[in-house]
């Protein structure tokens, strides 16, 4: 947990309330705040389970979970490659096009088209093809952060300016409107989509301070759509986590359009464990407290690694 | 069936002025520069490793062994009478007269803000601040939820007519703003002292007007050049109400401030004081009130001075050095801060995220002004940081900033700008 993402802060919240858990489980619990130390201090202590709850970079795009594949050490969540898909929302969302699965559609242009290219005098034809409002982006970051959104063409130099200080690479993104829901998956081989979880920002959009700000949001779970167009959902969200082949668990943001189409944004591997995070609302209310999800990701992964 | 989901079960029965008090994405990338490899000019820390430890254990112990239960014990609500003397020693350093009966000590001077705003501002009240002004000032004063509005400053402080106009306005729809805050020398976060004679305006106004001043002046001792100019509190005890704290000049986790003031403001804030916590720590008055009876306090704060002049030049030095020419900044003759102005095109609460990239961190000037406003500053702080860490700090963020003026470049941002960056990464 930790470590020196900028959504350290958040991870650190999560990381502490799992960690309780975990103890409240009877599991000894070594909360490790991820440094330059890392490597030494897992060889020293050779764990018998990594419970990962580092988000944003290194914690949610392959890094951490390839070292650990280094050293041998069972951890919790999809493996290397599929976090490195899953973090990285130009590929996952290609791979799920691919698949037939709706995504908005998107332009990505780098820091690097920018400065050695010219590409500012393609925003125009991007703008006029995505059409305004459109959602601006880094394809690599986490919790909104840097994420913008643009209603008009004077706006648009600017949001890109922003979202390049989190990724050099950014995304811009037709903007859908309609309803936007979690899904969370468990499971193994055996799939439990848990219910949609609804959001629905009091103002704005679902930005950082409406994400973690209680009461700046209002959740519905399951969320309120027909009970075919939430099984659907639910179905495309088992679909994406199957293309990215995750394991344990992984949660699939979409946006239901107005045609009652899943659209789907983006999957995370390490999904957040805040007392305002999505994961654990679903499992609330598919009757699973807390500690109870807790206990289930740690069987999941002990399956994974047959121990 | 589906239910709306309680986050938080009692999220009906707060208070409506939380509603002020948001997460903040800024403040949660700041909890990766408390990291170690990160040089953080952030903090407001004033630099305590120049204390002796040897020192404060003596004068720790002294205390216990003079009178443990009196440490134990609670105290009088307006403080302890003998720090009371101190402070007014304290405050005859800047020449501001004083009687040990005029002062309310303080959990900080930050309680004595909270006192203030608590008795002075009902919700609606105008009040006027400096923008940009002190952010803990101004988060005290908005869970009070007033209009507040803001006055400009140049180097010489608080632009006068600018105050003037706003106070015009006001009176033409009936309204007389409540008080006036002020940090009066090397003001948090600019570093900017206000000028004498602005200082008379400013009293004139105010009986003018009818509204009272807060002074606040915790690093008025904190001059690293230049002649002091006389408090606002000296020129003018009838309606100024003053605020000082140790937190500068000899521990900011002892948390002792004080507030003297007109007598009837006073005798509020000491009602007030009563009910927020009774009394300030009475073990921790006495520790300041033993070191300051017994050792040389005026010694410590040359030797502060020493330290954080040599700091403030080599940051100024650094900024000449490494930043580019487009780039503004003040030349504090004091205080703890540099507060650096960039062009209007630069969101520095975004340009926080890459400075966290190349390990450096400041804070971005948008706390410092009542929402929307400050996008393009940075305050930096140059007390804590070691002379070589400021160097390398300043260097790194110079980077930061070039490699976002080029990018505002490219992007066709920097319409109108008196230097125009070349785009391509090579340039940095």
């Amino acid at each position: 947990m930790g470590g020196s993402s900028l959504e350290r802060d958040i991870s650190l919240r999560s990381g502490r309330r799992v960690a309780r858990a975990l103890e409240e489980l009877g599991h000894e619990v070594i909360p490790l705040d991820v440094d330059p130390d890392l490597v030494r201090k897992l060889k020293g202590m050779r764990p018998d389970l990594a419970y990962i709850a580092l988000h944003g970079k290194f914690g949610e795009d392959g890094t951490v979970q390839g070292l650990l594949d280094i050293l041998e050490i069972p951890y919790t969540g999809p493996d290397a490659l599929s976090s490195a898909l899953g973090f990285d929302k130009v590929l996952s969302k290609e791979i799920f096009a691919r698949n037939g699965i709706s995504t908005p559609p998107f332009h990505v242009l780098t820091e690097d088209t920018l400065r050695e290219m010219g590409a500012v005098e393609a925003l125009p034809d991007v703008a006029h093809r995505l059409g305004f409002p459109l959602v601006v982006k880094p394809v690599a970051q986490g919790s909104a952060l840097g994420v913008k959104v643009v209603s008009e063409p004077e706006a648009l130099p600017r949001a890109i300016q922003s979202a390049l200080h989190y990724d050099h690479r950014i995304l811009l993104e037709k903007f859908v409107k309609g309803t936007e829901v979690a899904a969370s998956i468990l499971g193994n081989d055996e799939l439990e989509p848990l219910p949609l979880v609804e959001s629905v920002p009091k103002e704005g959009f679902f930005d950082f301070d409406s994400r973690y700000t209680p009461g700046k949001t209002e959740y519905y779970c399951p969320a309120r759509l027909d009970q075919e167009t939430a099984e659907r959902a639910l179905e495309v969200a088992v679909r994406c986590h199957l293309i990215l082949g995750c394991q344990n668990v992984s949660r699939v943001d979409m946006i239901i359009d107005e045609e009652g189409v899943p659209q789907v944004l983006e999957l995370n591997i390490s999904p957040g464990m805040t007392e305002t995070s999505l994961l654990p609302i679903a499992a609330e209310a598919a009757g699973m407290d807390f500690k109870e999800l807790v206990a289930r990701l740690i069987k999941l992964a002990m399956e994974k690694y047959d121990l | 069936m589906c239910a709306k989901i309680t986050v938080d079960p009692f999220y009906d029965h707060y208070a409506s002025r939380t509603s002020q008090m948001l997460s903040s994405e800024v403040r949660d990338l700041l909890a990766v520069t408390a990291r170690p490899d990160i040089i953080s000019f952030a903090g407001g820390l004033p630099y305590t490793e120049a204390i002796d430890p040897e020192v404060m254990l003596e004068t720790v112990n002294s205390v216990l062994k003079e009178d443990c239960p009196g440490a134990l014990q609670y105290g009088p609500t307006d403080g302890y009478v003998p720090l009371k003397h101190d402070l007014v020693e304290v405050m005859a350093e800047e020449g501001i007269p004083s009687l040990p009966e005029d002062i309310v000590i303080t959990h900080g001077a930050q309680q004595g803000l909270d006192l203030l705003a608590k008795i002075l501002i009902n919700p609606g009240d105008h009040i006027i601040m400096e923008g940009p002004t002190y952010v803990g000032a101004l988060n005290s004063f908005v869970s009070y939820q007033p209009v507040i509005h803001t006055v400009p400053l140049d180097e010489g402080g608080m632009v006068v007519e600018s105050l003037e106009k706003t106070l015009e306005g006001l009176a033409s729809r009936g309204i007389r703003p409540k008080f006036l805050y002020t940090v009066s020398n090397f003001q948090n976060p600019t570093g900017i002292t206000l000028e004498e004679e602005r200082r008379h305006a400013l009293l004139s106004l105010s009986r003018e007007y009818n509204f009272i001043i807060l002074e606040d002046n915790p690093y008025g001792l904190l001059r690293y050049e230049g002649e002091p100019i006389p408090a606002l509190r000296s020129l003018d005890t009838e309606r100024v109400v003053y605020l000082g704290t140790l937190s500068k000049i000899f521990s900011a986790g002892m948390r002792i401030g004080w507030v003297t003031a007109p007598r009837p403001v006073l005798e509020k804030v000491l009602l007030a004081k009563q009910s927020a916590d009774l009394c300030t720590s009475s073990f921790t008055q006495r520790v300041a009130h033993r070191f300051f009876r017994e050792r040389d306090w005026r010694g410590l704060i040359r030797k502060l001075r020493t330290i954080y002049r040599e700091r403030r030049d080599a940051m100024l030095s650094a900024l000449e050095e490494f930043f580019p020419e487009e780039i503004t900044w003040t030349r504090p003759g004091g205080g703890l801060f540099v507060w650096v102005t960039l062009p209007d095109y630069i969101n520095s609460s975004d340009m926080l995220a890459s400075a966290l990239e190349y390990k450096v961190a400041f804070v971005p000037g948008t706390g410092f002004f009542p929402p929307p406003g400050g996008n393009n500053f940075i305050r930096l702080n140059f007390s804590y940081p070691e002379l070589d860490e400021i160097w390398e700090g300043i260097k790194r963020l110079s980077k930061v900033v070039k490699r976002e003026l080029s990018l505002a470049s490219c992007l066709g941002l920097d319409v109108g700008a008196v230097s125009k960056g070349s785009c391509e990464r090579g340039s940095i």
